[in-house]
């Protein structure tokens, strides 16, 4: 039995982070935390991190939504994730992510 | 400060998420050709591929939580808005306008508190026919400070 937990974290009222995990029983099975921005009142993706066909990874969007760069990353979990938010926010669109 | 707003998704609920995801993407088999085989790389695409795939199988169950990590949030949270949210969580109603006579406020007042509400997640407007149907999407909320 699949149970997925849809959270939606409100960083400020333009910028917010979608988290989506799914769980058979207590085993996570998928994950992906997306950071969003508001642009012209359209949530834009901006950074996102998830394991999708089991790859680790990070994934960095343009001003406009579309995937830029993709980078190899740890097993991501909301709190380092939402800390990571709050400390970097829309910095995060230039910085290495690799080194977080 | 962390204002934490949870929402039960009943059967009813589930049902209306996929007929929503549906309308959004012209069917399960078309998204998932978008995902698996274009690779479309949209991140809303794939959460829903994973929520309507969930749905799908037999016991799958989706949990809704809002978390407000900002206190920019009590802008919204006015007392006549938590008003509000607490008859729509108490009460079905058919439109704004039955809403705005139930509570004895002005049809103007009452809509402008219910798109500030909506535009924070708390409440859908959902259209039909020539009213728009004001639900809740909270049933419960909690305030805390973080850890």
């Amino acid at each position: 039995m699949v149970r997925v937990v849809r959270q939606r974290i409100w960083v400020r009222r333009d910028e917010l982070l979608d988290a989506v995990e799914a769980y058979e029983g207590t085993r996570r099975t998928f994950y992906s935390y997306t950071y969003r921005t508001q642009r012209d009142g359209t949530w834009i993706p901006t950074v996102r991190w998830d394991d999708w066909e089991g790859q680790d990874h990070v994934d960095r969007y343009d001003e406009t939504g579309v995937l830029k760069d993709r980078t190899a990353w740890r097993p991501a979990i909301l709190p380092d994730v939402l800390k990571l938010v709050k400390m970097f926010r829309r910095n995060l669109l230039t910085m290495n992510l690799g080194d977080l | 400060m962390r204002v934490e707003v949870a929402r039960e998704v009943g059967p009813a609920d589930a049902a209306r998420e996929v007929e929503a995801l549906a309308a959004r993407h012209e069917g399960f088999d078309a998204l998932r050709q978008r995902v698996f085989v274009q690779r479309c790389n949209d991140p809303a695409a794939t959460d829903d591929y994973v929520v309507w795939k969930a749905l799908r199988d037999e016991g799958g169950t989706l949990d809704e939580r809002t978390v407000f990590d900002t206190p920019e949030v009590f802008r919204a949270l006015t007392p006549r808005r938590i008003e509000l949210l607490e008859h729509l969580h108490a009460n079905a109603v058919p439109s704004i306008k039955e809403l705005a006579a139930k509570l004895r406020r002005d049809y103007k007042n009452t809509y402008d508190d219910l798109v500030a509400l909506q535009a924070w997640g708390l409440v859908d407007l959902r259209r039909e026919g020539k009213n728009q149907r004001p639900v809740s999407r909270v049933t419960s909320l909690r305030v805390g400070w973080e850890k």
